[in-house]
């Protein structure tokens, strides 16, 4: 036999194996197709439409001018009108916004008689990519407004105008302080999915599952086992890499411990529940790493962790909305970074609380309705 | 009867598995279920299991009715499957303590339980050792004895000597027998015919139906008959 014709042989029979495991095919060809167009069309890493607030403290034309200069601009979206530097500030530290703009008093009489004037603009550092183009962006428009004013007037070496950008709760934009953080709830999330989505179709491979179903464990007390188990491993993950982020990448928590440990707990509903969807559908464990890659793409390029969602198209974004991950990582960042409460950070605890009942409920449903 | 079936229908999808089954096992009595491979033997068994759930019929075992009450059935059955379904990273031990107070018993009758077990079994020796690393005799023996912690009124045996060698085998009649003696109701398929005439009767399964039931000295001539038949058309 010819080495072509064994080649030929090899290879026909693989061809064999995927045709008759249509699960496999299908999988094997959704997960570089889910990649293709993230890729391609939901990941951008240029910024648009990044949450704005602005406190006005002049009012007068030449200051709504440069409001309006924001508010046309791709970059910003004024969403948030502030009536204190407090609220501004609270604003940032909340989440609500990505960047805060203080117009000062007297601001248009300044640039009416060729005064110097500044105006300061707070950006959010804990997304190093966010805050790079933001300020970035900010300098620009405070250029264009200088240009502007000096248009016709007496030439100085000083510009009328400077935009003072001032980057918060990451001013070094040190990477690990914006990327460990979230790498925790990433990998607690994770951590927890695997487990969940391998445990049970393991028993199913081995047989120990019918077995443990004629012994008195019922379903439900079987499933909870198996969650309370993957919640255990997930809890034990993320206070491992708690101590890891604090001791070895100097990284500190910011706002309240105790916040941060039940930012720990929280994360683990949704990714049980995922978890579950995952073992119910995989015939094997091949399957099960397959589904589970496959779900936790995703999670990885649509929730904020590496690619600004400030970056994504609407629908990506709304899509990424349904993503735990997205507020893990803004409840990560926000304690550890920014420092934000409970009161801060509620709606996001919130919609994690929701997203992990859904999805916990929905899942061990999924799951009995294959195993009765 | 610690096992009634009577009219028993089961497909998967458009295949039927089992036409119109009828069987009944007494306690303390040794049926054996013979058939083809794909007979519907595995697929009786997991019915009985309350594994799958019947199309038409009524099957009731231990008294209780499957699968409306298959959890009370639950306790009563000791199902040895073809697998196994040891937990091959625990040890003989663990195993057989894992599976003891899966069946809900108290802390104290567990560890009197499980020590019965192992030296019924001869796994006192072997105790410490992987379930994944013993031989395929070794993890039989195990099997059975999981199954049997609990002293079920149903023993349910699906291919349980497959691959023992004569020794092995051996001994897994002398526990069935046993078994039956204390009153257990055992079912066991299986493809060897002398252990077919050790059974009190037999049912022979043909394409999902029941061909003949009986002492396998009465059913021995069809059976012949049977599988110079099938050679004649292989």
């Amino acid at each position: 036999m010819t080495f072509w014709r064994q080649l030929l042989l090899v290879a026909g029979k693989e061809l064999l194996h995927l045709r008759r495991d249509p699960y496999t095919l299908v999988l094997t060809v959704a997960l570089p197709l889910v990649q293709f167009l993230l890729f391609g069309y939901a990941l951008d890493t240029r910024v648009h439409d990044v949450p704005t607030a602005v406190q006005n403290l002049d009012g007068e034309r030449f200051s709504r001018t440069l409001v309006d200069q924001f508010a046309n601009s791709d970059v910003f979206h004024l969403t948030e009108r502030a009536g204190s530097e407090q609220e501004l500030l609270g604003m940032l530290r909340r989440g609500e916004v990505r960047v805060a703009v203080q117009i000062p008093p007297h601001y248009s009489a300044n640039v009416f008689y060729h005064r110097p004037v500044s105006v300061r603009v707070w950006i959010d550092g804990s997304d190093a990519a966010l805050a790079g183009q933001t300020v970035f962006a900010a300098q620009s428009i405070g250029l264009e407004q200088a240009v502007a004013m000096t248009a016709g007037g007496t030439p100085s070496a000083q510009l009328p105008l400077e935009l003072r950008p001032e980057v918060l709760f990451n001013p070094a934009g040190r990477s690990a302080n914006y990327f460990v953080p979230a790498l925790v709830a990433n990998l607690v999330e994770m951590t927890t999915l695997l487990l969940v989505a391998l445990s049970l179709v393991k028993e199913r491979e081995r047989g120990t599952l019918d077995q443990l179903r004629i012994t008195n464990i019922r379903l439900g007390a079987l499933i909870a086992g198996k969650l309370v188990a993957g919640a255990a491993m997930g809890l034990a993950t993320g206070c491992v890499l708690t101590v890891l982020m604090r001791l070895v990448f100097g990284i500190a928590i910011g706002g309240d411990a105790w916040l941060y440990c039940l930012a720990l707990l929280a994360f683990l509903p949704p990714a049980l529940g995922l978890g579950l969807f995952v073992t119910a559908a995989a015939r094997n464990q091949a399957q099960a790493l397959q589904l589970t890659y496959l779900v936790l793409m995703p999670c990885i390029l649509l929730s904020g962790f590496v690619f600004p969602r400030e970056a994504m198209p609407a629908a990506v974004a709304a899509f990424g909305m349904l993503i735990p991950t997205t507020w893990s990582l803004d409840i990560m960042r926000g304690i550890v970074l920014r420092g934000a409460g409970w009161a801060d950070l509620a709606p996001s605890f919130g919609m994690l609380a929701l997203l992990g009942v859904v999805y916990l409920s929905a899942g061990a449903l999924h799951l009995r309705k294959r195993l009765l | 009867m610690s096992i009634e079936i009577d009219g028993l229908v089961y497909q998967y999808r458009s295949r039927v598995a089992l036409n119109n089954v009828s069987l009944a096992v007494q306690p303390g009595s040794v049926v054996g279920l013979l058939g083809a491979n794909g007979a519907g033997k595995s697929t009786l068994l997991r019915i009985l299991c309350g594994l799958l759930a019947p199309v038409h019929g009524s099957v009731r075992v231990a008294g209780y009715q499957l699968p409306r009450q298959r959890d009370r059935v639950r306790g009563s059955i000791g199902f040895v499957a073809q697998q196994f379904g040891l937990y091959e990273d625990l040890q003989v031990e663990e195993n057989l303590r894992f599976y003891t107070r899966a069946y809900g018993f108290e802390e104290a009758i567990v560890s009197d339980r499980v020590q019965q077990a192992l030296a019924r079994f001869d796994l006192k020796a072997r105790s410490a050792d992987r379930t994944g690393a013993l031989s395929h005799g070794w993890r039989q023996r195990l099997a059975l004895a999981c199954a049997l912690t609990h002293r079920p009124a149903v023993l349910l045996l699906d291919e349980a000597t497959a691959g023992l060698d004569p020794a092995a085998r051996r001994q897994v009649w002398r526990v069935i027998q046993e078994e039956a003696a204390r009153g257990a109701a055992v079912l066991i398929s299986t493809h060897h015919l002398d252990e077919a005439a050790k059974c009190d009767s037999v049912a022979w399964l043909h394409e999902g139906s029941v061909a003949g039931f009986g002492r396998y000295s009465e059913l021995e001539s069809s059976l012949d008959e049977f599988f110079s038949r099938a050679q004649d058309a292989a």
